[in-house]
């Protein structure tokens, strides 16, 4: 088991967002947390990163228990999030943004390994996002959304994750652009990268994904095989209230 | 059967107005009953009724800070506003040819007794306030503390050129010692009955409620203009009353008297006491006095317990930073927080929650920010 | 003509002190929230180091380096023990514990060297006269201009070209998303407080030099100029900081110039009244910024 999150439970004040989530990812899966607006899918992600502090449940990384580490040591492991909304560094450069990225991995490689690996996976970020390396020393603000998704996927990348979670990846971006982000996604799936992946629309993420599960009101509702579920139009629909048979993504214009 | 009761808000209709008013009473007329025993020692006389002065100063500053949650740096600058006119209304002619010989003919020639000196000290800090506030009061968290400073700055330095008025920096001495015991704590009762009217009329209720909504994010528009325009002003008045009792104390003053140093120490007994609460300017006037006061014996060398303490002159000012900082990593919302000592027709049930229109959140000024909670990426 | 020269490089001289101290004010502000109202005394404790090291002997070349090694280590110091426990508090909270710091540091100060006023003896250099044709500047006000440049170039090179300087710039945009990437919060703000420190030192070398005596309640005036050069530039804004400074350099000698005598002693009521004038009208300073000290 690469990432179990037991139990969870978080909440904001005296509102418990969280009531009780339990997930499981195996290494090298992609798995797919489904569910609508206020959810709790992105709590879910900040606690998973460290940004919040659970108030029941653990977390645990390879088995050991990373409940209370602060968010800025989990790079360090191998956790990376790209975060909803992307959150690129408009002050810094392009590169400067991916390097950041890169921050906790000395501490968990050594200095030349590290330095290896960093060099060798900007080259490889620019390989596979061509835009990214041609602009690299223009400010993180001057790029297009999809372009920003794309390099905050990069720069979660030189974490050298054993984990990467994505928050929404999509929200935001044109279908034709989703459709990118997705098969940038599949690429690192087929390398061996195990993801989380946070959506709102169902379609996409589960033709990505091994497993999904759904979380509604903060708590897991449901939880199969992804081609299980795609199957079964009517638990989709009950939980989404919409007609699967009407992609979101598609009629959008 | 009436009990009393810390509570954060004030309980439902006529009943619940009059005793949340009446209980910060009750502290005070206790701590002025300790006042007047201390009093009889003749060499506290001068300390007491300077903690009195310092407890209206801090009931008046915690009447704007605990409505609109913006911390005044500027407030002295009405006390000595308040000091000035009190003084210049209130001396004798002869006094005057002395030190303000250069005074317009009307008013040299004004000699007041105490009530329409401390009056009219109170009123010119209040009409200064409101001139000031329209445009300050536009101005949110640090940004408005900071503008507050400047109001000092500005107030003392022209106070200290306005010769003619002021006898420029230099001291102005010749007021009438017309502070008592009586005069001080009298007013002191009328400030905090004031300020416990204030807080639970409609306009406190409003200015609170402003303060909320506010630390939600909104600009500030005409409505939260005036209100907190009323808190400025009215706190001011009081801080101009205390700064005439002060002049009238002291007898002689000069503009580096409003100064820094007791920016601190009126900051650091609100602060102390809880910015929220009437009560608890009071107590954090009593505790920052007793403090002090220990402090300034330990300077002049002193014996606890068979040990015996001493330390350079200025410890006090070190003890307060200390305080401050204490307080405000420790408990930031004081020692009485939100809560006043008020009388209930019965004690409510513990945890109950305040469900009536009178309630008002608890604010967020002065918390540490939790890792914890909230942060969105 | 030559006058116009002179009190340009007054204006210049002055403004490059206020804006290196808004510098060093807003270096922290930008990770922290802190508007520091103790960073006046840091300039205080610089200048009482400097006397002690040059009565000692030491001659000036070794004493700067000394001034901002210490000023540089009590900076941090007192940013990890007394405010580093208050990461995350709102700004008000900070300024108000700012005044709790300086407080106790200026106690601190009054005990060792006492309330009178202390001569900073410099360089005989340090009080003469440059002639360049027509023109008398004194050549302390050329040393700070140039110092104001050397520093400033100093310390965009560090923001711009190294790691610490990304992650200093990451965490003050987006502290959040800076520590998901592993952007330690406490090592920036400690290698804030360093910069902010030496700088720190060296303007105090430059103030008191100017000034002449210290004692331990100068520290009013350099953090008033400071905060209103802050202000004025827009808070959380490097660039602004350093405009700030320099127009308020500019504000200051212009009336120095402009005022009739009888109202120069209103000079400093006059300044305020346009930084709160600028404050009410124009919330973001002069060069604007996204970020709100509220």
């Amino acid at each position: 088991m690469l990432l179990a999150g037991e139990n969870l439970v978080v909440g904001y004040g005296s509102t418990r967002v969280l009531k009780g989530f339990s997930l499981s990812l195996q290494e090298g899966e992609a798995l797919a947390v489904l569910g609508a607006n206020g959810a709790g899918k992105s709590t879910l992600m900040m606690t998973l990163a460290g940004l919040l502090r659970p108030w029941e449940g653990s977390i645990k990384l390879d088995g050991r228990d990373i409940t209370r580490l602060p968010a800025d040591e989990r790079p360090g492991l191998g956790i990376a999030l790209a975060p909803e909304g992307r959150g690129i560094f408009t002050t810094l450069s392009i590169e400067e943004n991916l390097l950041i990225g890169a921050t906790g991995v000395k501490k968990r490689l050594g200095a030349a390994e590290a330095r290896r690996r960093t060099q060798q996976t900007l080259e490889r970020v620019y390989g596979m996002f061509p835009v990214l390396g041609k602009r690299r020393s223009s400010r993180g603000s001057d790029l297009s959304g999809g372009q920003q998704q794309m390099l905050a996927i990069g720069r979660a990348l030189l974490a050298q994750p054993r984990v990467l979670l994505m928050d929404e990846p999509c929200l935001g971006l044109a279908p034709k652009v989703g459709n990118e982000v997705y098969e940038v996604l599949r690429e690192l799936r087929a390398e061996g990268q195990s993801i989380v992946i946070v959506e709102e629309s169902s379609r996409r993420a589960l033709d990505f994904v091994d497993r999904a599960c759904v979380i509604k009101l903060g708590t897991k509702v449901l939880e199969d095989r992804a081609s299980a579920m795609k199957e079964d139009d009517r638990l989709v629909e009950a939980y989404f209230g919409i007609d699967p048979g009407i992609d979101p993504e598609q009629t959008a214009l | 059967m009436f009990l009393p009761v810390l509570r954060r808000d004030a309980a439902p209709g006529a009943p619940g107005f009059i005793g949340a008013v009446v209980g910060p009473l009750l502290v005070v007329a206790f701590v002025t009953g300790i006042a007047a025993l201390v009093y009889q020692d003749a060499t506290m006389t001068e300390i007491v009724l300077l903690f009195g002065i310092n407890a209206i100063m801090v009931v008046g500053f915690q009447i704007f800070a605990g409505s609109t949650g913006l911390v005044s740096f500027g407030h002295i600058a009405f006390m000595a506003i308040g000091a000035y006119a009190t003084a210049i209304v209130s001396m004798d002619p002869f006094d005057k040819s002395i030190v303000l010989k250069d005074l317009p003919k009307f008013l040299f020639n004004l000699h007041l007794s105490v009530i329409p000196s401390l009056l009219i000290g109170g009123g010119v800090a209040a009409v200064f306030a409101l001139m000031t506030g329209v445009a300050l009061m536009r101005l949110s968290g640090a940004a408005a503390s900071i503008a507050t400073l400047g109001l000092l700055v500005i107030t003392t330095n022209v106070l200290s050129q306005a010769s003619k008025f002021t006898h420029g920096p230099q001291s102005l001495f010749g007021v009438p010692q017309d502070a008592n015991f009586g005069w001080v704590f009298g007013t002191l009762g009328v400030a905090v009955l004031v300020s416990g009217l204030f807080k639970w009329s409609r306009a406190g209720l409003q200015a609170r409620a402003n303060r909320d909504d506010l630390i939600a994010g909104e600009s500030v528009g005409i409505a939260s203009l005036r209100a907190r325009l009323v808190p400025f002003v009215l706190s001011a008045f009081l801080t101009g009353v205390a700064g005439g009792l002060y002049a009238m104390l002291l007898t002689a003053f000069s503009p580096a008297s409003f100064a820094i140093p007791l920016v601190v120490v009126v900051l650091t007994m609100a602060i102390v006491g809880g910015v929220n609460s009437i009560t608890g300017a009071v107590v954090g006037a009593a505790l920052v006095t007793v403090l002090n006061e220990a402090m300034r014996r330990v300077e002049n060398g002193t014996h606890v317990l068979g040990v015996h303490l001493s330390a350079p002159t200025g410890i006090s000012a070190a003890v307060l930073g200390v305080a401050l900082i204490l307080t405000l990593r420790w408990r930031p919302e004081g020692l009485m927080s939100a809560f006043e000592l008020q009388f209930d027709r019965r004690k409510p049930a513990a945890g109950e929650p305040a469900a009536d229109a009178t309630t008002t959140a608890q604010p967020e000024t002065f918390s540490k920010g939790d890792s914890h909670a909230s942060q969105r990426v | 003509m030559t006058a116009f020269i002179q009190h340009v490089v007054d204006a210049l001289s002055v403004g490059s002190t206020y804006a290196l101290l808004a510098l060093g004010l807003t270096l922290v502000f930008s990770v922290m929230n802190l508007i520091n109202f103790a960073y006046g005394m840091m300039l205080v404790w610089s200048g009482y180091i400097a006397m002690g090291v040059i009565n000692a002997g030491v001659p000036f070349v070794l004493t700067v380096p000394i001034v901002i090694i210490f000023a540089t280590a009590l900076s941090v110091a007192i940013g990890w023990v007394a405010f580093r426990p208050f990461i995350g508090a709102p700004p008000i909270t900070l300024l108000i514990t700012s005044f709790g710091v300086l407080l106790v540091i200026q106690y601190i100060a009054i005990v060792i060297y006492g309330e009178g006023p202390r001569i900073l003896q410099l360089p005989a250099l340090f009080s003469k006269d440059a002639h360049i044709g027509a023109i008398r500047v004194p050549v302390l006000e050329l040393i700070t201009i140039g110092t104001g440049i050397v520093v400033v170039a100093l310390f965009y090179a560090l923001l711009q070209r190294t790691s610490f300087g990304a992650q200093l710039r990451a965490a003050a945009e987006s502290p959040n998303v800076a520590r998901l990437m592993g952007v330690k919060p406490d090592r920036v703000l400690m290698i804030a407080f360093a910069i902010s420190g030496a700088i720190a030192g060296v303007v105090g070398l430059l103030w008191f030099a100017k000034v002449g005596a210290l004692t331990p309640r100068s520290d009013l005036n350099p953090t008033i100029e400071a905060f209103i050069a802050v202000v004025l530039g827009g808070l959380g804004s490097i660039r602004g900081a350093l405009l700030g400074g320099l127009a308020l350099g500019a504000l200051e000698t212009l009336m120095d110039v402009a005022l009739p005598n009888s109202a120069l002693g209103y000079e400093q009521a006059i300044v305020f009244a346009v930084v709160i004038a600028l404050l009410i009208l124009r919330p973001s300073g002069l060069a604007g910024t996204t970020r709100e000290a509220t």
